[in-house]
């Protein structure tokens, strides 16, 4: 039997989505190696990287970690919060939903006040933020358990409260906190990849890259659950432990990433929609065009922030939300007929 | 020209007329009456310092926090950050005359303190070597020791000319490039250019701001994050930190700031962290400060700590 | 490509004693209520029940307990034999289908994707193929429903989605088909072409069980009936044996007169005054 052809439009529409931001991802990444504040031309990048000429430091210690933190990053924000948004049903769901932004940022406040802005230790803060991240949506997912079972609804509602909490306790150590660490720790919610290096790379990379390809594995699951968890069971998935996974993975990646860079918004609300706008909203295409997404909206924001006021740098948080948030409304209102007619 | 002539005759002036109340002008160029100095809260850790010179440390009843040096300042109680003030707890400490320097705030608050009677003296408070000498006049003609006060004056330029003559002996060599690095926390290198304030002492002391001119990029004026490469692009050969007393200090931390390890000064492990009111106070020590900066800078070598004037 | 078996589920089933479901003194509970209770049952391939009583008699709650989708308070499932518990949710899936009364989406996916959804039992461990495809179509255009696959479901009137749900249940391809009120929403031709299609796969084997509020379309397309009220099974059988006046008038509480019909089942209309 002939597939129909209406099949085939849709089934084409994903393939070049995802054909799309597979070929922009490395030409972002490209640009993004090419461009910084310290100017090498780029023909010249072969050579000052094979002769190790000056800039051969600045190009490895410091260009490519931070291309590579933000191309993680972004894919790590971007897969979760399609995940989420699956898993809730809800669109409006992001990675912070379940508590772990809120939380590493708690985590991090709460050990630049004990141990100074000055004080910090390396890798103290990002491990702080870290493990803030993970107990946040352990007491979430706690609220929301009863017996073998987890109600998305409370843990949705669980994740607001320990969220807000978390942000009352951020701004009691705003209050507590001296000039320098106010600063800190301001400077720490708004985000950015200039702490990039291996270093930092070896330490939360791991965690994002098995948090991604765990996540990429609930595509199946997560298009059942379009219908309902009822329906989702009667399709044969295991929505307890489908919740259980998508749950842990995405804390595990998101603490991770939100700990590498801080809070970066908008990313993991925004890229799954505007996949969805383009392409469609099955998530076994939805889930790798979000990650490559994910990846190339915060490789370019990167750029923007560390090139177009260099030589100092803007948040990066600052220009997903300038750039992304009107190019989504403009999308909304455009595609808002044929997507949600 | 006037700048300098007034407060200086107007000083002399109130020194022969013992009688209070004294009157001097202020930030903004009014005059304040002052008819009390019995009990002072001082807020500015470089005015604090200088009351204590001036020798009324005693009539000191509650300072800020940055106001910690010399030691016994710091057992005085603590009303707070200088921007972000009280009115009650200043009100507490029942002052006759409020000491601030002209950044204080909120503004209301300054206005409430006035409002409930309180004299406040907002005092001119320029980062430069004119306006460190016009702080100390100002301070010392609104207490009645304008003497005192131009001592303080003659023992700063006493420094100042120190200084000269060491900068002198370097005529014709090139100035050392020096990074203002200010550490906030591991993700980000907050640096100050020239026109910051609290780096205008590297200029002091002889060396070169060294985002003057960064490489493929404008200049650095105020304080500000910059990306890891301009920092490697600004290629400092030292690198100047302040420290806070009450906060411990890591090397290492300020060495794995983005950039700095691939900058000569980070190679070389060539940092001088300073004590953060000696480095950018603008106290009547800042002649000292400068000298004491061009030697680490210039006769150091690897890292040097200088701490506060207290500890000299 | 591998030619994948056109009805791989049931023939599965069939070594371990075939498609039969059986329920031992089943119960359920909300706090203190029970919504089913005493119910011991056994319901074989082959036949087409319907599953009647009034509103909040624990039909729809029977459904879910015999779907598996609700672990019972007292009694057990057996599915061939073997505890519903017992099987993984992928393992079930590909035996039973459920049809439920409420229909949403989270996201606009479009028709076609929505019964596709059918086909993921299946596909647990192996990669899609062209039969798969197939089996879609031939369930949308069994349901009337093939000029829809292009459509986005949240789109659709009420009936078009009743369809397409039904698509995706049967592409399901299951040998147990359980329908919670599957005729609502729909217009009286495709309610008839609805039941005449259920009963078709109940004769080719299937057990097909459809919780139905409409007592005459029950009495003319299902084998057997299973009268419920307060959770309790109150009589079960063919319509010839159930549709009495008395039993119609204790499950739900109005008396009932009965029409004969031509093809002999009766039919049972509440008596009412005519205006």
């Amino acid at each position: 039997m002939m597939t129909l052809p209406a099949v085939q439009k849709r089934l084409g529409r994903y393939r070049r989505a995802i054909w799309l931001v597979g070929v922009a991802l490395p030409v972002v990444l490209l640009l993004a190696a090419g461009i910084g504040a310290y100017w090498i031309p780029p023909p010249e990048i072969p050579r000052v990287l094979l002769q190790r000429l000056e800039g051969y430091a600045v190009l490895v210690e410091i260009r490519f970690p931070r291309v590579l933190l933000a191309a993680l990053v972004g894919a790590t924000l971007a897969l979760s919060g399609a995940v989420l948004q699956g898993m809730f049903r809800n669109p409006l769901a992001d990675p912070g939903l379940i508590g772990v932004s809120a939380g590493a940022g708690l985590g991090a406040a709460l050990w630049i006040v004990l141990f100074g802005a000055l004080g910090w230790s390396y890798l103290g803060l990002p491990l702080a933020a870290f493990l803030g991240g993970l107990l946040a949506v352990s007491l979430v997912w706690r609220v929301a358990q009863s017996g073998p079972r987890v109600h998305t609804a409370t843990l949705l509602l669980a994740g607001i409260a320990v969220s807000s909490v978390s942000g009352a306790a951020i701004g009691l150590l705003l209050f507590l906190a001296d000039d320098q660490q106010l600063r800190s720790i301001t400077f720490w919610t708004l985000g950015g990849f200039g702490g990039a290096n291996w270093a930092l790379l070896a330490l939360t990379a791991p965690f994002m890259l098995l948090a991604g390809a765990g996540l990429l594995r609930l595509a199946r699951p997560l298009n059942a659950l379009v219908l309902g968890e009822g329906e989702a069971y009667h399709l044969g998935i295991s929505v307890e432990r489908m919740k259980r996974q998508a749950v842990t993975l995405t804390a595990l990646g998101v603490g991770a990433a939100v700990a590498a860079a801080g809070g970066i918004g908008f990313v993991g609300l925004v890229v799954p929609h505007l996949f969805r706008l383009f392409a469609g909203p099955d998530h076994r295409y939805l889930l790798v065009g979000s990650a490559l997404g994910g990846a190339v909206l915060t490789v370019l924001a990167d750029l923007v922030s560390r090139t177009v006021v260099a030589p100092a740098e803007l948040p990066v948080g600052v220009i997903t939300a300038l750039v992304g948030g009107p190019f989504f409304l403009w999308l909304l209102l455009r595609y808002k007929k044929e997507a949600y007619a | 020209m006037w700048t300098r002539v007034l407060p200086l005759l107007s000083a002399i002036a109130l020194s022969t007329a013992l009688a209070q109340p004294y009157r001097v002008s202020d930030a903004t160029g009014k005059e304040v009456e002052i008819r009390s100095t019995e009990r002072i809260v001082s807020i500015g850790g470089s005015l604090t310092e200088i009351l204590y010179a001036l020798g009324l440390g005693e009539r000191i009843v509650a300072r800020d926090t940055g106001s910690y040096l010399p030691a016994e300042a710091a057992r005085k109680p603590d009303i707070g950050l200088f921007f972000r003030l009280n009115a009650e707890p200043i009100l507490a400490a029942r002052p006759t005359l409020v000491i601030a320097v002209a950044e204080a705030g909120p503004p209301p608050v300054i206005a409430q303190l006035r409002q409930a009677g309180v004299t406040v003296l907002l005092v001119p408070d320029e980062p430069t070597v004119d306006g460190v000498k016009k702080k100390i006049r100002t301070l010392a003609a609104a207490v009645g020791r304008a003497q005192r006060g131009e001592e303080l004056v003659r023992g700063l330029e006493r420094d100042l000319l120190a200084l000269r003559s060491k900068l002198s002996q370097r005529t014709g060599q090139p100035k050392a490039r020096v990074l203002y690095l200010y550490p906030r926390d591991p993700r980000n290198t907050f640096v100050c250019g020239e026109e910051a304030s609290g780096a205008g002492l590297i200029t002091l002391a002889g060396a070169e701001n060294a985002l003057k001119e960064a490489r493929g990029s404008g200049a650095v004026r105020g304080c500000v994050n910059i990306t890891a490469e301009a920092v490697v692009a600004a290629k400092p050969d030292v690198i100047v930190v302040p420290y806070f007393p009450d906060q411990p200090f890591n090397l290492e931390n300020v060495l794995r700031l983005p950039g700095v390890a691939q900058t000569p000064a980070g190679q070389n492990r060539r940092v001088v962290a300073m004590e953060v009111l000696y480095l950018s106070g603008y106290g009547y020590t800042v002649g000292k400060a400068a000298l004491d900066l061009h030697r680490a800078i210039y006769e150091g070598s690897g890292f040097v700590q200088i701490a506060g004037k207290e500890a000299r | 490509m591998p030619e994948a078996p056109p009805h791989p589920a049931p023939q599965a089933l069939q070594k371990e004693g075939g498609a039969a479901l059986e329920a031992q003194d089943l119960g359920c509970r909300r706090g203190e209520r029970w919504l089913v209770r005493e119910v011991s049952l056994r319901l074989e391939g082959g036949e087409f029940w319907a599953l009647l009583g009034p509103n909040g008699a624990g039909k729809t709650t029977l459904l879910r307990l015999l779907s598996g989708e609700i672990p019972p308070n007292t009694g057990e499932v057996r599915l061939g034999g073997k505890p519903l518990e017992r099987y993984r949710p992928a393992e079930l899936a590909r035996v039973r289908a459920l049809l439920p009364q409420q229909r949403e989406l989270s996201f606009p996916f479009s028709a076609y994707e929505v019964a596709f959804l059918g086909r993921m039992p299946h596909l647990e461990a192996r990669a899609e193929t062209p039969q798969d495809h197939a089996a879609v179509q031939k369930a949308l255009e069994q349901t009337d429903a093939l000029g829809l696959a292009e459509r986005l479901y949240p789109s659709l009137s009420g009936g078009e989605k009743a369809r397409v749900d039904l698509a995706r249940v049967l592409a399901q391809e299951p040998a147990i088909l359980l329908l919670d009120e599957p005729t609502n929403h729909l217009d009286p031709k495709h309610q008839l072409e609805l039941l005449e299609h259920c009963r078709h796969l109940a004769h080719s084997g299937c057990l097909v069980i459809a919780a139905l509020h409409d007592l005459n379309l029950a009495s003319l397309f299902a084998d057997r009936l299973l009268l419920m009220k307060d959770g309790r099974v109150m009589a079960s059988g063919t319509a010839q044996e159930l549709l009495s006046p008395e039993l119609l008038e204790r499950v739900y509480g109005v008396p009932f007169q009965l029409y004969p019909h031509p093809s002999g089942r009766p039919l049972a209309l509440p008596r009412a005054a005519p205006s």
